[in-house]
């Protein structure tokens, strides 16, 4: 399970050049990998159809459609996600395996039930007398799926299993892509079958690999409701910080002058700004990587050492040396990945009309993809901080600091809109800029205090 | 904290018993359920401290009526704390407390300050959280550290720390919160004797002492021998016979604890006279300190004395739990040369012998080895009314007692007994309460502890000499009639607590 940060650890004690550069790949590959099948597949996929369908509606209500299944069902499951990953972890620390398997059953019928009835019923009101019935079920069936590959994925995740969820992805989008290929020709329904196809394949490999690890007597069980193991801030923190990070767009969507509906009045996007935003997502996964490797191969044995350090009674000296090379590995690791990720952004920067040209992107939307490229630059050290929050426990923080996302973001996105084109992306990047400086002071200040609260307030 | 029992009566004497009544069976609470079942006219209450709420099971004593308040509380549980909170705590405490521990170590063997001696000290000045949670705390604690255990296991050393002071606030916060009452009456020093003297110090209410053993020498031996404070030094890098640093912040703690206790009592009693001369050496005021024995109910066993046969039988018993503190494989070695000079002597053990499987195995190994199969027996529990007629010679071959109950047990059932020196063996057998008892003169032998040889010797000459066998039986019930019977003990209580009350000396 915590086999990866060996692997890595010793990949890179060759100390060359190329073993940096195996690491780094091997990194981006587990870290980026499931992000980047997806958002290529569905390029791909746009290219293999528009030759067949030849209508460029039908495409983009199929991506829009994805989109929002995505960003919903991401934040139906954010609840879930933190306080249901600090369960499991919980049960592993007392060697409580049985629970595991029967409550995951348990969280997942919680989840996905509703989710089917709650989309179905969005879809008979607001979708189906414009797509038909047949679109509205795929519709929430996919989303069903997805809020069950989200909790499943991030489970495996907690658990180190990144190969196997690599692999599944990638099964799972070659079966998507293959399908489109063939039921283009059905139109919107062919895709969404294909989709649904695909992430069922994909579910269906995370939910066997995940019984298969686990063993458990019972079937289903809700023990993780338990008051006394639930983490009730988690559960907020979850559901803020999935929404935050969707904020801006939602914003740009749901306002009349800088979007266009795509299916009946509520399914829409925004022209002006989904195109730049997804490709400056994508452009952050080599900083990602980095993190990735800077957290797994180094951050975590300091880690480790320290509390290793705390719990076998060391002289406290070594206890302040110990912590003070992890707080210097968690700052390394921080800027180590600012400066691998600006330094290719500002390679993208040199090359962009070029990358443009290859996406047969429209060049108008530079200027908004300059600024969002320095949104996401900020989101990759926001979620970079973040992480280091989770790992040293934080809830507090992590609460405090996803409710000042969301806000932020709701609010600076709000006022740019309300300002004009000129200003589109500034409420995002601003938004970001002041959690970010907001989450650097917190974490320095738990860090320079660290031995007190690993001490006296646990 | 939780009242368990409160009858809505003036509580007229507060017992505070620390680990014992009533969930925790043994010499302290049987002596404490003797004293409230005895004294009927008098209205108890009792304060229980125990550690955590899982060393615990059930209740073991059937209450009498006069137990009218039950209060109890566990001095480490995790519920007793205050829920955990990021706090700065304030400087002029932390400024002052450090004042406090400069002066504390300065000493040899310091005396508490007048200040710790005030609840209010606990509850207003310096709180709970504040000692568990504040950053200022986190930085007293790591600058001792630093100063004076810098080679100790940091971990070991902050528990200890707070392991050591948190019951403090515990006891306090019972403090507050206990009902009203007359007197306090606890039947030891340690946590028990702390908060009865902050009870006595803020109600201004008398408060007697009365210890069973010394809590303060017993806690040193605890700590000294206590596995789980690890010395993680390597040998070399300590002197033969050094304490580690975390063992003498444990002493010295209790040690001083034990002297406020000693000065605030207004009775210290001890059940025997060198228990008293330890008291005092501990720093007991010696007009405070008097002896009141544990005493026995007499008319239940003499009638014993009648039912043995004649000649009398040639047993030698032993009555006590097969545990090494009574180190019963001396008694088996005694037993060897006894049977050698006496051969029709049998050796009875007569007494559980499941607390300590692997020692009671190692017993019956010795027994083999010294083919004594059908001389030394074990018999487990016995019912004492039909056992004691059918042996001649009570033993106890202990290395440690206090005040055996089983020896006056045994005086009244007219056996003569052969001891080890320890506790108040010598005062019971030899007489030392007063002039008039030495005057009784003996009713058995004192012989050193761990000694075979000398054990046997007076096992021999009490099972071959009839004449020496019936003085010393008659000087046992003698002693027994005259200075150690239930009622003598239950009226003693009485006039203490009657001079409590009244406030002046009656004794």
């Amino acid at each position: 399970m915590a086999g990866i940060s060996f692997e890595l650890r010793k990949v890179l004690r060759e100390k060359t050049i190329s073993a940096i550069f195996k690491a780094f790949g091997y990194s981006f590959a587990l870290s980026s990998g499931p992000y980047v099948i997806t958002i290529l597949s569905l390029i791909i996929s746009y290219f293999l159809s528009y030759d067949i369908i030849k209508q460029k509606l039908v495409l983009t209500q199929f991506q829009v459609s994805i989109t929002y299944l995505v960003a919903f069902s991401l934040i139906y499951t954010g609840f879930s996600q933190l306080f249901f990953t600090r369960y499991v972890a919980d049960r592993f620390f007392e060697k409580d395996y049985f629970k595991i398997l029967p409550n995951f059953i348990g969280i997942l019928v919680l989840n996905m039930g509703p989710a089917f009835f709650v989309s179905l019923l969005f879809g008979l009101i607001f979708i189906s007398k414009y797509t038909g019935i047949l679109y509205t079920l795929f519709f929430s069936l996919t989303f069903t799926i997805l809020v069950g590959i989200w909790i499943i994925n991030i489970i495996l995740t907690g658990l180190k299993s990144y190969k196997y969820i690599l692999f599944s992805f990638f099964i799972a989008y070659l079966i998507f892509i293959v399908a489109s290929y063939f039921l283009a020709s059905f139109g919107l329904n062919g895709l969404m079958f294909s989709f649904f196809l695909g992430q069922s394949v994909l579910f269906l490999l995370l939910l066997l690999y995940f019984i298969y690890l686990n063993y458990s007597e019972k079937i289903v069980e809700f023990d993780f409701l338990n008051r006394n193991r639930i983490f009730v801030s988690l559960i907020f923190t979850g559901f803020f910080y999935n929404l935050a990070l969707w904020t801006d767009k939602f914003v740009f969507w749901f306002n009349e002058s800088t979007s266009t509906p795509v299916i009946g009045p509520i399914i829409r996007y925004s022209i002006v700004y989904d195109i730049p935003i997804f490709l400056a997502y994508l452009a952050i996964s080599p900083g990602m990587a980095a993190f990735f490797l800077k957290l797994e191969a180094e951050f975590a044995s300091y880690y480790e050492r320290y509390y290793d350090a705390v719990r076998k009674g060391l002289i406290l000296q070594k206890i302040y040396e110990y912590g003070d090379e992890m707080i210097e590995a968690a700052r390394a690791a921080i800027l180590d990945t600012i400066r691998i990720q600006g330094i290719f952004n500002i390679v993208i920067i040199i090359f962009d009309k070029f990358i443009f040209d290859i996406f047969k992107i429209p060049l108008i939307y530079l200027p908004l993809f300059h600024i969002m490229l320095l949104g996401t630059y900020l989101q990759l050290i926001l979620l970079s901080l973040f992480a280091l929050f989770f790992y040293f426990d934080r809830r507090k923080e992590s609460l405090i600091l996803s409710i000042t996302f969301f806000s932020l973001n709701l609010f600076f996105s709000v006022v740019t809109v309300i300002l004009g084109p000129y200003f589109y992306g500034y409420g995002f990047v601003l938004s970001i800029f002041l959690t970010v400086i907001i989450s650097i002071l917190m974490l320095r200040r738990f860090l320079y205090e660290i031995h007190y609260h690993t001490f006296m307030l646990r | 904290m939780e009242v368990l029992i409160d009858k809505s009566k003036k509580i007229d004497v507060l017992l505070i018993a620390e680990g014992t009544y009533p969930y925790i069976r043994g010499g302290v609470s049987t002596w404490i359920h003797e004293l409230v079942t005895g004294i009927e006219e008098i209205n108890f209450g009792v304060v229980f401290l125990g550690s955590r709420r899982e060393d615990y099971t059930e209740i073991k004593y059937k209450f009498p009526e006069n137990l009218v308040y039950l209060l109890v509380t566990y001095l480490f549980d995790e519920t007793e704390k205050p829920k955990p909170e990021e706090i700065e705590g304030d400087r002029k405490v932390f400024e002052y407390i450090e004042q406090l521990h400069k002066w504390f170590k300065s000493e040899e063997m310091p005396e508490l300050p007048n200040e710790l001696k005030k609840l209010d000290f606990y509850t207003d000045f310096v709180k709970y959280s504040d000692f568990l949670y504040s950053k200022r705390a986190w930085d007293f604690i790591t600058n001792m550290y630093v100063k004076y255990a810098l080679d100790v296991s940091f971990i070991d050393y902050f528990w200890t720390i707070r392991n050591i002071h948190a019951p403090i606030w515990v006891i306090s916060n019972v403090a507050k919160r206990v009902k009203e009452f007359d007197i306090v009456h606890s039947p030891s020093t340690g946590y028990a004797g702390f908060l009865a003297s902050l009870l006595k110090n803020h109600h201004n209410k008398p408060f007697i002492l009365t210890e069973h053993g010394i809590y303060t020498k017993e806690r040193k031996i605890d700590i000294i021998n206590a596995d789980w404070l690890k010395d993680k030094r390597l040998i070399f890098q300590r002197e033969a016979g050094e304490i580690d640093h975390i063992r003498n912040i444990w002493i010295r703690f209790f040690f001083s604890i034990g002297k406020f206790i000693y000065n605030s009592a207004d009775r210290i009693i001890s059940l025997f006279n060198d228990a008293k001369e330890v008291q005092i050496a501990y720093g007991a005021d010696p007009s405070k300190c008097i002896v009141i024995p544990n005493g026995v109910d007499i008319d239940g066993l003499l009638p014993l004395v009648e039912k043995r046969p004649d000649p009398y039988p040639k047993v030698v018993g032993l009555l006590g739990r097969v545990v090494p503190i009574k180190d019963i494989k001396t008694f088996i070695k005694a037993m060897r040369i006894t049977v050698d000079k006496v051969p029709e002597a049998q050796g009875w053990i007569i007494g559980p012998t499941d607390e300590d499987p692997e020692y009671y195995e190692e017993c019956r190994n010795l027994v083999e080895a010294l083919e004594l199969q059908d001389k030394v027996l074990f018999l487990g529990f016995q019912n004492i009314k039909e056992i004691l007629p059918k042996i001649s010679l009570l033993t106890l071959t202990s290395i440690s007692e206090g005040m055996p109950l089983v020896v006056l047990e045994g005086f009244a059932a007219g056996l003569p007994c052969v001891t080890t020196d320890v506790g108040s063996c010598r005062q019971l057998i030899y007489g030392g309460l007063n002039e008039e008892d030495i005057k009784i003169g003996k009713a058995g032998e004192v012989v050193p502890i761990a000694n075979p040889q000398k054990l046997a010797e007076s096992y021999i000459k009490l099972l071959t000499d009839e004449n020496l066998w019936k003085e010393y039986q008659k000087n046992g019930l003698e002693r027994v009639k005259r200075f150690y019977t239930k009622k003598m003990f239950l009226d003693n209580y009485r006039l203490i607590y009657k001079e409590a009350r009244d406030g002046r000396n009656i004794i």
